[in-house]
């Protein structure tokens, strides 16, 4: 599912530790680095708290090609990241940053996250926490932008008004009224109550189903960081059909095996139509859809209803031809989060904390703005509650960007299929 | 000769030829305007039968006194009037001394030598020993110095710059009250030093009084007769613009030495010449033991009081002497350089012998009239003008036996010459209440730039934290934080809370290579609710921090800042270690007080601006200056002149023996400024850049452009990037290069000429030259001034800049706003996303457009422009009217198909002049539609040659970059019009283009990076990017009614690299089509060099 090229390969530094005593919790890191050695972690983490018993803050630094992003939790966990500089706004590490103690209190609850009584069990324990933390920190390589855009990845198949009512009833079943539909990670269908979720909740929880092993089904403990951060649900999910699950957050009943039984029941009839939104999975949104043959990869984000629907995988199956004269869909996943961070921050803000100050520097509103580069052009347009990011071929005119990003956004927006 | 019982004895119309004949060449040919008007422009010296005219007028109005000034000042414009000039002096001096004795009848005694008033001669003795503060304590007895003021005694703040001559006495005279308060008066410290010196030269007994022409006339010594009273002398200071007085003088000696003038020059220099060589002192001690002679004063007392005689050994020259044929005047000038007063000028013979008044020959002093170039007596630096020459190997010497003492003068051997000093008679200054000498003044450039203290400056900065520290980790002690031995130099003195937490930066700097493999380079840093952005520079275990707020300064900005600090410190002192380390704090505290005064500080209301804040930070980050395009006529006449004075070809002002010694300077090149803009330059762009990076980061540019300066003489040692950073880029800092280079400023009215020199190669050896030459000071002024009379650069720059005859016409955008509800269709799609029909919005607004200019396409037709016969001879632009074409590109464009045509190469290079023209033709079939497209050609003979098409303009501002260069075009501020809309759009174009500019640089540099793979990986998503556009849109607060949605404004603010490496900014309304725009980024807008 994952592939990695390399220069898809972007290293990361995580060091987590306690904001008080300094004591190294865990370190995760990804790509091909050498682990930190023990003086050098505990200089990261020195200059920080040396500046905090000054009255500063230090959020972040840059060198020639990285940048490190500290940030302390509720006076407990201090978080450190270090990765390469893609001369972005901080608020994309820091949200990165945010996500992962999010998902930490997400596997872990709140009140021992942010109380630590005995360091060494919790060094143990918080463990379960590392498969997502793990995907987070991917980043790159993910196929869904939802830790970056802060709004959940959906996918917009024809079928989901069928699903809707499969999902319902099933959800009723459960005696749960949150449930959702995830192919591939990508929300399908949701309940209404699953659409309360805060962004980071609905983020992670689709992150969380895909990052860990496959299996038929399961029936885990989650704290909602936002809902109740301390009382732990029961997330239970189903596996449908081939990455295809079925997600409901229960209190203490129905028990697995009791609801495993009814799966069956429930879905059955709706075979097909999953089969129809499976086979949607890496375009992501209607065939019936045309979009302009110069688009390589759009996002679309929804900042009020925390939705996005990105795709990669626009040409249908003739046009491979093209696919290959141009660049690989990694590339392109690559260019589009690029894009977004380059964008978001300094010209628009999202939902994340922080990316309004680059845009509240300016005095009058940034709506649009694109960039020509040698390989490709991109064009990212605000309009109402929508921002869509285009990549374009490089044999688009500059001139033509603008109405063809309008149009392409009127487009999905505007589809009864395409609910975003 | 003649006597002008007013004007004094000083005015010797005979000699007058000699000093202003024909032979002048080519400073003879400019004219110059008389000192009018703002009176800005210093008389200068070089015009000198002006001069000489204008002085006796203005001495005959003045009706406080006479003011005597040093005609000396003749012969610094031009050398080969140089002895006669002096000569021409010397006469005055005699003649005052005649007078004096003929007219003062109150002169007790004509035998203590007190009688004659020398002139200029003396200070630069008094500077070194005042400057130096120890050292040659001996040297520097002041031999005269008192100050004669009869009207008002108060003579503590007499001036001791004997040369600024006329210049500024004249303007000053004329327009005192507009100069004074033009420029401040940044020589108060001097005066004040001046004074104590005077107070610590206890032999002050004045005993003697003597008056010419009675009470009307103050009689005074050398430096300076004008400048008595306060008032006067504030307005004098205004006129010396650019006063800094140096801390190493002993350069000056040197100078002195080695162009041979007379020591007058030096105080030129002392007056207006900023030095900044880092100087060690053994220069000095070097350039005293050169002069193989010795000096013993010794100090009589007498019954008037303490005159003071010094013996003086020379050895004689014998290589020009004809033995028998030559007087004693003739052989002491021979032999040892030194000149001795005529006294029978009718014959010029200098014998005396046939004279019958014997008794009034034993009584005439024997006195200095001067000191010939390159002599042994100009090389000891002893023996100056109006030293009375007592006696030879103690051979009492007077006129009668001179001849012949001079004669016997056969050997090879040293001569022992007693000089009597002269002392000046009048009121005793008034005593200090302090003996002890003050520090060396400081250059203040930042008052004279600001026109406020420092303190002051700084305390205006007070709430906004900022800091500039340089820290080092050498001694590693535990104690490094307490004792602040890590801290080498930091900017401002007071503790902030930046200050506290060095360590952090210290700690940065040397752990994080292990985390990332790379030094850090910036951090961001929340103290309270306020963000502070830090910029590291690492050398080392050394740091250069540079913190300062995020609102005022955004980080991009902050980045490019430091680098031009760094970069300024390297040509400035050879490295940063080298700046920090062993250069004075002070030199530092003035640089670095400008530049945080230019960044944070509000700018000073000279233009009628509000939002000149962040308008300036981001100009300031741009590296390079703007630059002001001449037509081609004058640019070449310009580029003529300035090849003229490069080729430093100065020999018919030169003296023979001067032509045979080797040259000083190169010259490498020069840069003409006018006001903000460079208006030529003659060097490499990294030279280039290094001057203009100089002359903007010490607000000399600002300073010009604000106001008019009478003198600005700057003298810099420099390492320029060319030469001494680039060749081991690995090793950053200062590495002995093959020369020296120096730069030369000089400034005039609004004018800077700014020329690097290199001392090496061909010249002198760069050890022997140390100071500023005065020839080439005064060929620069010279060459302002023939700019000035030849094609009169300033009217033509000023119309360049007011009018928009001669550019890109701009529009304001208030304009819009207003003329918004007028209009019939909405252009903005973004307005009305809902409606369906929204995408194919551009093509009726290209529709629209059409429509409109084909109905006023008659009247919009500029008269002379179609059918201009030569226009494409110099790629004028010639678009027809043709709309149907328009309309199916039009509909092309809305459709928004991948055809592509052209969008390759439209990103590609700019087109070259003729392919530029053959774009014409294709474009002659675009039309001249849509909405507003200027293309403009800068003005070859005729300033109406632009044209503007469209019925309206669209076009608020652009800025053309040329990186290599150091240069950028943009509207000059006269033409940007300014309203609150327009500044808060400036401000956005600014703030993005810098966005901009620095998403062109990453992309850059991750293309050198591939070859060194980073330890986290390189994101190349944006490699070669080409353009980078934003949208912005301003909507005004709604009004009551809501019905009537606001006007709403929108425009684009879009930069594109060429492949040359220029970049190019423009800001439009976005009602002109992508694809017009297209074309007018090929034709770059007409801001093509």
């Amino acid at each position: 599912m994952r592939t990695r090229t390399g220069c898809l390969q972007m290293a990361v530094y995580l060091v987590c530790l306690t904001a008080a005593g300094g004591v190294p919790i865990f370190t995760r890191s990804k790509g091909e680095l050498k682990p930190l050695p023990f003086p050098v972690i505990g200089s990261l983490n020195a200059v920080h708290m040396f500046a905090s018993n000054h009255g500063v803050t230090l959020q972040s630094t840059t060198t020639k090609g990285s940048k490190i992003v500290w940030k302390v939790f509720h006076n407990s966990i201090t978080l450190i990241v270090a990765t390469r500089d893609d001369h972005s706004d901080d608020c994309h590490l820091a949200q990165l940053l945010d996500n992962i103690f999010q998902a930490m209190v997400l596997m872990y609850g709140a009140d021992d996250v942010t109380n630590i009584k005995n360091i060494e069990r919790f060094k143990r324990e918080i463990k379960v926490c590392f498969q997502l933390v793990d995907t987070l920190l991917e980043d790159a390589t993910l196929p869904t932008f939802s830790n970056l855009t802060n709004a959940v990845d959906m996918i917009a198949a024809p079928e989901n008004a069928v699903l809707q009512n499969f999902l319902d009833a099933f959800t009723e079943a459960a005696g749960s009224q949150y449930g959702c539909l995830l192919v591939h990670g990508k929300v399908a269908v949701a309940t209404k109550k699953w659409w309360l979720f805060s962004p980071t909740e609905l983020i992670l929880l689709s992150l969380l189903v895909p990052a860990m092993t496959r299996c038929t089904s399961r029936d885990l403990p989650v704290f909602l960081p936002q809902l109740s951060p301390t009382v732990p649900h029961r997330l239970m999910t189903f596996d449908l059909l081939k990455n295809i699950e079925i997600c409901v957050i229960t209190g203490p009943t129905p028990s697995l095996a009791e609801l495993e039984l009814e799966v069956n029941r429930f879905w059955k009839p709706g075979y097909e139509s999953l089969k129809a939104v499976s086979q949607l999975h890496p375009r992501n949104f209607p065939t019936s859809l045309y979009l302009d043959d110069n688009i390589l990869g759009f996002v679309v984000v929804n900042t009020e209803l925390h939705r996005c629907l990105c795709s990669v995988h626009l040409a249908s199956g003739q046009d491979t031809r093209q696919t290959e004269k141009s660049m690989s869909r990694e590339r392109r996943r690559e260019i589009l989060r690029s894009w977004y961070k380059k964008v978001i921050g300094t010209y628009m803000s999202s939902s994340v904390e922080g990316s309004d100050t680059g845009p509240a520097e300016f005095c009058h509103t940034p709506l649009e703005t694109y960039v020509v580069t040698d390989t490709h052009k991109c064009y990212a347009l605000e309009s109402g509650q929508h921002q869509i990011f285009v990549l374009y071929h490089i044999s688009i005119p500059t001139f033509a960007m603008r109405s063809v990003t309008q149009k392409t956004l009127s487009y999905l927006t505007k589809d009864k299929q395409v609910n975003i | 000769m003649a006597y002008f019982p007013k004007i004094g004895p000083f005015y010797d119309p005979d000699n007058e030829q000699e000093i202003y004949g024909d032979s002048h060449g080519r400073i003879q040919m400019r004219t110059f305007p008389p000192a009018k008007n703002e009176g800005a422009l210093c008389q200068s010296f070089l015009t000198e039968d002006k001069l000489g005219r204008n002085w006796t007028t203005y001495v005959n109005r003045e009706e406080g006194g006479v003011y005597f000034v040093s005609v000396d000042n003749g012969k610094q414009g031009d050398t080969s009037a140089n002895v006669s000039a002096e000569h021409q002096n010397g006469h005055e001096q005699h003649e005052r001394y005649d007078a004096s004795q003929s007219v003062s009848p109150r002169r007790p005694s004509m035998d203590s030598g007190l009688g004659y008033s020398p002139s200029c001669d003396y200070e630069p003795p008094e500077r070194n020993n005042r400057y130096t503060g120890s050292g040659k304590k001996e040297v520097p007895m002041p031999r005269i110095e008192e100050v004669t003021d009869f009207r008002r005694g108060d003579s503590y703040d007499k001036q001791y710059h004997c040369d600024q001559t006329y210049s500024q006495v004249l303007s000053r005279k004329k327009d005192r009250t507009a100069r004074e308060e033009e420029v401040t008066d940044f020589r108060s410290s001097d005066v004040l030093d001046s004074r104590s010196d005077y107070a610590t030269d206890d032999y002050h007994s004045p005993p003697f009084y003597r008056t010419i022409n009675g009470n009307s006339e103050h009689y005074e010594n050398g430096s300076h007769a004008y400048s008595r009273d306060p008032q006067r002398h504030s307005s004098n200071c205004s006129g010396n613009s650019y006063h800094i007085a140096t801390k190493t003088n002993q350069r000056y000696e040197t100078t002195f030495e080695e162009t041979s003038y007379d020591q007058t020059t030096q105080q030129t220099f002392d007056d207006c010449v900023t030095r900044n060589t880092p100087m060690d002192k053994s220069t000095h001690s070097c350039s005293v033991s050169d002069t193989r002679s010795t000096v013993s004063q010794s100090i009589v007392k007498d019954s008037h009081g303490v005159q003071r005689c010094k013996d003086v050994f020379l050895l004689p020259n014998f290589k020009h002497v004809c033995r028998t044929a030559d007087s004693g005047v003739v052989l002491c000038e021979k032999l040892f350089g030194i000149i001795l007063f005529h006294y029978n000028h009718k014959t010029g013979s200098g014998r005396t012998g046939e004279h019958n008044m014997t008794n009034v020959l034993r009584e005439r002093k024997v006195i200095v009239q001067g000191v010939t170039p390159r002599s042994p007596a100009e090389k000891c630096g002893h023996v100056h003008r109006g030293d009375m020459l007592i006696s030879l190997n103690d051979f009492e010497v007077n006129w009668l036996n001179i001849d012949k003492i001079f004669q016997t003068l056969t050997k090879r051997e040293q001569v022992k010459l007693t000089f009597q000093l002269p002392v000046i008679v009048g009121p005793k200054p008034p005593l200090p209440s302090s003996p002890a000498r003050p520090p060396p003044p400081q250059r203040d450039f930042y008052k004279l730039v600001t026109g406020s203290d420092i303190l002051r400056g700084q305390a205006d900065l007070d709430d906004i934290t900022y800091s500039l520290m340089y820290l080092t980790l050498s001694e590693s002690s535990d104690e490094v934080k307490a004792s602040r031995d890590d801290i080498v130099y930091m900017y401002p003195l007071y503790d902030t809370k930046l200050v506290d937490i060095r360590g952090l930066f210290l700690t940065l700097n040397s752990f994080l290579v292990e985390v990332s493999n790379s030094r850090p380079k910036s951090s961001l840093l929340e103290i309270g609710d306020k963000k502070i952005n830090i910029a590291y520079w690492c050398e080392d275990t050394d740091v250069l921090i540079v913190g300062l707020p995020q609102d005022r300064v955004p980080l991009s900005c902050l980045d490019e800042l430091l680098e031009q600090i760094v970069r300024l410190l390297q040509i400035m002192f050879g490295g940063l270690s080298k700046a920090f380390k062993r250069c004075d704090r002070n030199e530092l505290d003035q640089l670095f007080s400008l530049t945080f005064h230019q960044v944070l500080a509000p700018r000073a209301s000279h233009c009628d601006l509000e939002d000149c804040q962040s308008h300036s930070i981001f100009l300031d980050t741009f590296t390079g200056v703007a630059t002001l395009q001449l037509s081609e006529e004058n640019k070449l006449i310009c580029d003529e002149i300035l090849s003229e004075y490069e080729a430093a070809d100065f020999d018919e002002f030169m003296e023979e023996e001067a032509l045979e010694e080797r040259r000083s300077f190169s010259v490498l090149g020069c840069s003409l400024f006018y006001k903000e803009h460079q208006l030529c330059t003659h060097l490499c762009a990294e030279d280039s850049t290094d001057v203009s990076l100089f002359v903007k980061h010490h607000g000399l540019l600002s300073m010009m452009s604000q106001k008019s300066v009478a003198d600005v003489v700057v003298w810099q040692e420099l390492w320029p990037t060319r030469c001494c950073h680039r060749p081991n880029p690995g090793v950053l800092g200062y590495q002995q290069p093959s020369g020296r280079w120096f730069l030369l400023l000089v400034g005039m009215k609004h004018f800077l000429l700014g020329t690097l020199l290199e001392v090496g190669g061909c010249t002198k050896p760069p050890e022997e030259v140390t100071g500023p030459d005065v020839m080439l000071v005064d060929q620069a002024k010279a060459t302002l001034l023939q700019l000035e009379a030849d094609i009169d650069i300033a009217d033509i720059c000023e119309t360049r800049l007011s009018c928009d005859s001669g550019s890109v016409p701009l529009v304001r955008a208030e304009s819009y706003i207003t003329k918004k509800s007028k209009r019939e269709s909405p252009h903005s799609p973004l307005k009305s996303p809902d409606s369906p029909n929204f995408a194919s919005t551009p093509l009726k607004s290209a529709k629209d457009a059409v429509v409109r200019t084909h109905s006023s396409f008659g009247s919009d037709k500029k008269p002379g422009i179609l059918d201009d016969a030569d226009s494409d001879k110099s790629g004028n632009i010639t678009v027809t009217d043709n709309s149907p074409v328009m309309l199916r590109k039009g509909s092309k464009l809305s459709y928004g198909s991948n055809d592509s045509m052209g969008s390759g190469s439209s990103t590609g290079a700019p087109k070259t002049k003729s392919s530029r023209r053959s774009l014409l033709n294709d474009m002659a079939n675009i039309g001249r539609g849509v909405s507003s497209l200027q293309i403009e050609e800068f003005e070859t003979c005729n300033s109406d040659r632009q044209l503007t098409r469209g019925r309206e303009n669209c076009l608020f501002h652009y800025v053309k970059l040329y990186d290599v260069d150091g240069l950028f075009v943009m509207p000059s501020h006269q033409q940007m019009a300014y309203g609150a809309i327009q500044s808060q759009l400036l401000d956005n174009f600014y703030r993005c283009s810098i966005l901009i500019r620095k998403t062109f640089e990453n992309s850059n540099k991750s293309k050198d990076a591939s070859s060194r793979p980073d330890r986290f990986g390189v994101c190349t998503s944006f490699d070669g990017v080409q353009e980078h556009g934003v949208l912005f849109k301003h909507c005004p607060p709604s009004s009551a009614d809501s019905k009537k949605s606001p006007p709403s404004l929108s425009y684009w603010v879009v930069g594109r690299k060429f492949t040359d490496g220029s970049e190019l900014y423009v800001c439009f309304h976005e009602s002109s089509s992508q694809s017009v725009v297209e074309m007018a980024f090929n034709l770059n807008f007409g801001t093509e060099l």
